[in-house]
């Protein structure tokens, strides 16, 4: 039962060791809990909303139940991402993790204020990561039990 | 100029004394005692001649007498007729018998009629002897207040009386009379003769002018006139000439500014100006608008306006648009403002940039016509592009401030995350695996890496610290410290914290202000070396609408010579303490963003207070840079 479904993740960020440091994380925490990810990535805004929309190569693309969103990204901004997410009638419930390295407070009253679900700053320690996610796990769990 | 047209009326000519009561005086006097005579020889005719001759005769001598005494006293005298009448009937009446009676009433007759002609006779000269002095006394008010120098003298010219203007313009205070070396100019004094002469030949001289010498030899340069009154003695009636000299020469002065302001000021000024008259035709017009427009003046002046500007609207690159408006405002009489002309280049004339303005002349005098009015700004164009640029220069300067601010907090700092990252994981997931030294080494790396994500942090802290009045807002000190030090928490434990209870509200940015508290109160609870640490924080008022506001600890204070150093960036006393030393410059800088500044004050050993400004209302940034 608890191996059965996985909870889908979709990290965009574009530098790679801040998404292999993720990519750990959560592996050790599948070793330690009986938690199960399903992480995907996006390595830039355009990415992450073809991803969200399903357009193109994503034309079957899960819908996510958490996305950690880098604000500093090319292309697209992390800000306009959070925005067209919110947008969607479909997706404004996907709760958004923005992550940033900049400890700028007008950055992170502006992500809150565009509907951002919590703020980390990355990388963040493993222990403040893997809590989050196990405490969005937990949420997810409960949510999906009446299924 | 004629001076005798602008003297004062003084005493000649009309001044003379007036002769004519004491000429009718003279005439009574040699009157009365022939009419007294012809009385007596007609007492003397009646006694001889019995009672017909008698009668005749009384008649005959009061005839004159009541005559006499008519003359001179008017009704009153006729007191003498009544007994002279009562002689005459009895006398005629009754014959010689009562001729000793007849006698003695007219003897009572005679003295009564004597003594009312001397009754009149005195009180007619008491009158007149008060109107002399009247007239005398009027003379000498008008003689002695003169404005001008009033002299009577002698044949010689030596003056026998002289008047207060004498006294005042020549000196010689005391003296009634000078003579005549004393107060004429030597070099003059054989021209003044001549003038003696002929005055005293003709009876008046007028507008003579001669030099007199007052009694410090200062030569004063006079006009005068004289009159002779009598064979010896003539008036003579000086006016000062200087002071008229004087008078000339301020109008002169005057003249010559006008001219001055016409011909060198206003003709050679970088402003052309083009005068109207009412009538419409060119009056005057400026150098500047020769040079301006490659036009001569002469061409200009006495034309119609319209048709004088139309000679040169064609130098402008907006011809028409001047034209238009200079015809609707001739016609009209209204005002041209503040158009822009463009001046193209030509043999003769350089591309300028002109201000033209047209305007009405309103005073009384000129009504009807206008000014013209072409400002050179051709200078003023130039420094406003010129501004213009460096604005623009500035706005790229701080745009590029801007992203390398946002380079080195993001850029540099992403690296140094990175590794942290990498350093957390490892020291995280395998822990227990790892060898003690490897630990330690892996801790220091992490302290080193959080230590640089601070310094890069700081650095684009204090360089993103740029605000403008825009942002101010009233700042509640009070509850904005009060929420600092609560968030300070256990960090204060075991301290004496003192905050003035009336911190006054200040202008300001609420977040950036509460920074800068935390900032000293933390830094003065870092440092103390003392047992029991104390901080105060209180205000007081400050110079140029401020606050001064202080932070004051107990702690190990600062030497001099470090006392300015502290607040510059990264600057630490002390190696060991924690912290990036970029919080002091930080709080500067936000002070200075504020129109303030920041100053310490210590003591080694006692402690030091961290002084600053704020403004009491919303200023323009540096405002009180300037006022220091």
């Amino acid at each position: 039962m608890p191996n059965e479904r996985r909870m889908v993740i979709l990290v965009v960020e574009d530098e790679d060791l801040h998404y292999e440091l993720i990519e750990r994380s959560v592996k050790s925490l599948e070793a330690k809990t009986d938690a199960r990810y399903e992480l995907h990535r996006a390595a830039d805004g355009a990415e992450a909303l073809d991803f969200l929309f399903r357009r193109g190569k994503y034309e079957n693309a899960p819908r996510p139940n958490l996305i950690l969103l880098d604000l500093r990204l090319p292309k697209v901004s992390g800000m306009e991402v959070l925005a067209e997410i919110k947008k969607d009638e479909r997706l404004r419930k996907i709760p958004v993790v923005v992550l940033t390295v900049s400890t700028n407070e007008e950055e992170m009253v502006r992500a809150y204020d565009s509907g951002a679900a919590g703020f980390l700053n990355k990388p963040a320690k493993p222990e403040d990561f893997e809590r989050l996610l196990t405490t969005v796990w937990e949420y997810w769990r409960i949510a999906r039990l009446p299924e | 100029m004629s001076l005798a047209g602008r003297l004062p009326s003084g005493i000649l000519p009309s001044g003379i004394p007036n002769m004519g009561r004491f000429r009718r005086r003279a005439r009574l006097s040699r009157w009365l005692p022939a009419f007294l005579c012809y009385a007596l020889v007609a007492v003397a005719l009646g006694m001889w001649g019995r009672a017909l001759g008698l009668g005749l005769s009384f008649l005959l001598a009061s005839l004159p007498l009541i005559v006499a005494v008519w003359s001179v006293g008017g009704r009153g005298a006729l007191v003498g007729v009544p007994p002279s009448i009562g002689l005459i009937l009895p006398a005629v009446l009754r014959g010689p018998a009562i001729l000793g009676l007849a006698a003695a009433l007219l003897l009572v007759g005679v003295a009564l009629v004597a003594l009312g002609a001397e009754h009149l006779w005195r009180r007619r000269i008491h009158r007149s002897k008060v109107a002399r002095r009247v007239d005398l006394c009027y003379g000498e008010e008008v003689f002695e207040n003169s404005l001008n120098i009033v002299h009577v003298i002698d044949r010689e010219g030596n003056v026998i009386r002289r008047n207060r203007a004498s006294r005042e313009l020549l000196g010689w205070n005391h003296k009634r009379t000078l003579h005549l070396t004393e107060y004429v100019h030597p070099q003059d004094i054989g021209r003044f003769k001549a003038e003696l002469e002929l005055l005293f030949e003709r009876g008046e001289v007028r507008n003579v002018e001669l030099r007199f010498v007052s009694e410090a030899k200062l030569s004063v340069p006079v006009e005068f006139q004289a009159k002779r009154i009598t064979g010896k003695v003539a008036v003579l009636e000086a006016r000062d000439r200087l002071r008229l000299e004087e008078l000339e020469r301020q109008l002169f002065e005057e003249e010559a500014r006008y001219r001055f302001l016409i011909e060198d000021g206003i003709d050679t000024m970088d402003l052309g100006i083009i005068l109207v008259d009412h009538q419409g035709h060119v009056l005057w017009a400026n150098q500047a608008v020769e040079k301006f427009f490659g036009v001569s003046r002469e061409d200009l002046i006495g034309r119609n306006a319209l048709s004088a500007v139309r000679m040169f609207a064609h130098v402008f690159e907006n011809r028409d648009e001047f034209m238009a408006k200079v015809q609707k405002a001739y016609q009209q009489g209204g005002k041209v403002d503040e158009l822009i002309l463009e001046v193209l280049p030509a043999p003769g004339r350089s591309k300028r940039v002109l201000q033209y303005r047209s305007v009405p002349i309103e005073t009384q005098r000129y009504r009807g016509g206008r000014i013209d009015y072409f400002a050179d700004i051709t200078k003023l164009k130039g420094l406003e592009e010129e501004l213009r640029t460096r604005n623009r220069e500035l706005v790229e300067v701080n745009a590029k401030l801007k992203e390398f601010n946002t380079a080195v907090s993001h850029d540099l700092r992403s690296p140094a995350r990175t590794a942290l990252g990498f350093v957390l994981t490892v020291l995280s997931h395998y822990n227990g695996e790892l060898p003690r030294q490897v630990r330690e080494d892996l801790e220091k790396v992490r302290g080193r890496l959080e230590f640089m994500d601070k310094l890069v942090d700081d650095l684009s802290r204090y360089s993103s610290i740029r605000l403008d009045s825009s942002m101010f807002d009233r700042v509640d000190l009070a509850r904005v410290v009060r929420e600092r030090l609560e968030d300070l928490g256990s960090r204060l434990n075991g301290v004496t914290m003192k905050v003035a209870e009336d911190l006054p509200p200040v202008w300001g940015v609420p977040t950036m202000i509460g920074e800068v508290f935390a900032n000293l109160v933390s830094n003065a609870v870092k440092f103390n070396d003392k047992a029991l640490p104390e901080v105060e924080i209180g205000w007081k008022d400050g110079k140029n609408g401020t606050y001064i506001f202080f932070v004051k600890d107990n702690g190990p204070g600062i030497e001099s010579e470090w006392q300015e150093k502290i607040f510059g960036l990264f600057e630490k006393l002390d190696r060991n303490k924690e912290g990036t030393g970029a919080g002091l410059a930080i709080c500067k800088r936000i002070v200075e963003e504020h129109g303030g500044r920041m100053w310490v004050e210590s003591e080694v050993g006692k402690g030091s207070t961290f002084y600053f400004t704020l403004p009491k209302v919303p200023v323009k940034k540096g405002v009180e840079d300037h006022a220091q």
